[in-house]
């Protein structure tokens, strides 16, 4: 072979190398890239208790108010406890595929949230966010409710707040172990259908230290999931975003509990190289209890009913706006089936009463939809 | 070797450099399996081991003042006699005066409450001399019921204390408040007045009273001379003393 032609032989390929490897550290230099995957979406979404509903009549309404108010993402649990009631193995799907039936029939998209393990899976049963004693329980149920949902439930969570102890039965939390659990979840959730997109467990906002009481500011818990390498087990960050009784645009800080300390946890996922992911925001208002409502019960603080729904689209409108990583945003919540009721302050953040009446947010909602 | 062959190598070799400065990061994390848990957790577990779930209510419902507190206190005992091995002669602050009181077979209380599992009475004075007594009741299964039918307002009134208030009161354990019935009553025949603190305790947030439920009473004599608040305020102190600690929690 002529010695040119031996030179085009070894230097093709390695330009071509040279200009893949280019475009990915430019990319990469750039910070964030174009399109971060899982944005270019409908970004209204709400939890739900429709597992919660009696009467069928009540979910269909409860989806059609919804699905006219421009919401197209249905945050819904879907707990183990219930689906795999009493030995492994043995499943009860019924109640279930009724929802998902349902969301389908409604063209609304699915996330779930896959937690409450069964009695059957610890020694200790006191509590029941108690994770699973081996965690491989978990994963076959992850697995096998993926399978069971192919195709139609394309999102699922690993868990809820785990920087709660409330959420982690009341033992101390722990960001390694929380890690542990995500990684079999994704594992097995990849296994069943390698199109599944995972969600991470959205973190709790508050600024306690678990050596206090065992809650978890959210930052750090973030920051030590990472260290444990969780970064390589979700598609999407999950995060909390209430905006208790300040604007939507009050600033970030680190000491303060805001909508925007999302954009604290988003700052973390840079440093950790999770640039190209995006942030879905889990459970996302403003609590408008009344003005008698007794001060020690307020947890979120509160607004009123007119802030409440200005700030919930002025603050949806304002993310869009300045996170480019910015995803689904789920209210926190369209409707309660009447089991909370008017003396918690939760009662007030529901875009809808129990007896479908809608609240100004909804409202609110429904026109910046139309 | 030849000149062009080693600037071909030269730039695969760069190439290579490129390529693990790009994804090295992440192959090295994919190797490093993640540890077992606690290493990098937080400091330290909570000092206070046990969890309790108590409200001003139990029966009929969940009222919106259940508050979740930690104990350094075992309070699942099952018999008086086990409480009372449980629960140490010092609680903060306060120390035991006297012997246990097992009210088990008083005949009001086997006459209203049925047999409770536990039904003990306990004094604590302080280092100033003030003096409570704790009396702690439990049962499980049907006659659960008995303890929340069965209030301090109801019974005191038979014994000659006839109720002059009734309220709920809360105080700040950390930086939340646990809720707690207030009664305040008089003994019809010397005058003398006691404030009765109450509210139900549970070990699991399901409350099913068939697997057990507690009330426990702080009661307060108020002595001559001394405010009402007072003494309701060193009756708090010893609840703190019991359960410096409450969890955040919503039920949902």
């Amino acid at each position: 072979m002529p010695a040119k032609a031996k030179l085009a032989l070894w230097a093709l390929p390695a330009l071509a190398l040279i200009g893949a490897i280019g475009v990915v550290m430019l990319a990469r230099d750039a910070g964030e890239p174009q399109t971060i995957p899982y944005t270019d979406v409908n970004p209204y979404g709400a939890n739900f208790f429709l597992e919660r509903e009696v009467e069928g009549w009540k979910q269909d309404r409860t989806l059609e108010m919804a699905k006219a108010a421009g919401i197209g993402w249905i945050k819904q649990q879907f707990p183990w406890a219930e689906i795999e009631p009493q030995h492994k193995g043995e499943f009860e799907w019924a109640k279930y595929d009724r929802i998902v039936d349902l969301a389908g029939e409604y063209g609304m998209e699915i996330i779930a949230r896959l937690d409450r393990p069964p009695n059957w899976t610890r020694q200790d049963n006191r509590f029941e966010t108690l994770p699973p004693d081996d965690l491989a329980d978990y994963g076959d149920f992850v697995y096998a409710f993926v399978r069971h949902y192919l195709g139609r439930v394309r999102y699922i969570q690993i868990w809820n707040e785990p920087n709660l102890t409330a959420e982690w039965g009341f033992q101390r939390v722990d960001a390694v172990a929380y890690a542990r659990l995500l990684q079999e979840a994704y594992r097995r959730a990849k296994e069943a259908d390698p199109g599944v997109v995972v969600l991470s467990a959205p973190l709790a906002i508050t600024l306690e230290d678990a050596s206090m009481r065992g809650n978890h500011d959210d930052l750090v818990f973030l920051e030590q999931m990472y260290q444990a390498g969780a970064g390589d087990y979700f598609d999407i960050l999950s995060a909390n975003a209430f905006g208790l009784d300040r604007p939507p645009e009050d600033p970030p800080d680190p000491e303060v509990l805001n909508f925007r300390r999302v954009e604290l946890q988003r700052a973390i996922m840079e440093r950790y190289g999770d640039g190209d992911k995006p942030v879905w925001i889990n459970e996302y208002g403003w609590n408008a209890a009344p003005a008698f409502f007794p001060e020690e019960l307020l947890t979120w603080e509160r607004v009123t009913d007119a802030q409440q729904a200005d700030y919930t689209v002025r603050g949806i409108a304002w993310a869009r706006a300045h996170w480019p990583w910015l995803g689904v945003v789920n209210v926190w919540y369209f409707r309660q089936v009447g089991d909370i009721p008017p003396d918690r302050p939760a009662y007030y953040f529901g875009l809808v009463d129990p007896d479908f009446t809608p609240r100004p947010v909804y409202d609110a909602l429904r026109r910046a939809n139309q | 070797m030849l000149p062009a062959a080693r600037r071909h190598l030269l730039v695969i070799a760069l190439l290579l450099v490129a390529v693990i400065l790009t994804w090295g990061q992440r192959w090295i994390a994919a190797a490093n399996p993640i540890p077992a848990s606690g290493g990098d957790g937080p400091a330290a577990a909570p000092a206070l081991p046990y969890t309790y779930f108590v409200d001003v209510e139990g029966w009929y419902r969940i009222t919106p003042y259940e508050t979740v507190v930690r104990s350094a206190y075992d309070l699942t005992a099952g018999s008086s006699e086990a409480m009372a091995a449980a629960l140490p002669a010092a609680v903060g602050d306060w120390r035991q005066v006297g012997e246990d009181d097992y009210v088990g077979d008083d005949p009001g209380v086997v006459f209203y409450l049925g047999q409770p599992t536990v039904a003990l009475q306990r004094t604590y004075q302080d280092g100033s001399g003030r003096r409570l007594a704790l009396t702690i009741l439990g049962n499980s299964g049907k006659d659960s019921f008995l303890l929340f039918s069965h209030t301090p307002e109801t019974c005191y009134p038979g014994r000659l204390w006839q109720a002059l208030a009734g309220r709920r009161e809360s105080a700040l354990l950390d930086d939340r408040a646990m809720s707690a019935q207030y009664l305040l009553s008089q003994q019809a025949q010397t005058g003398e007045r006691l404030i009765v603190l109450y509210w139900y305790l549970w070990d699991t947030p399901r409350r099913d009273p068939e697997e057990g439920v507690l009330s426990m009473r702080v009661n307060l004599f108020v002595p001559p001379g001394e405010s009402e608040e007072a003494v309701l305020a060193w009756g708090w102190d010893f609840i703190r003393s019991l359960f410096p600690q409450t969890v955040p929690w919503e039920r949902f």
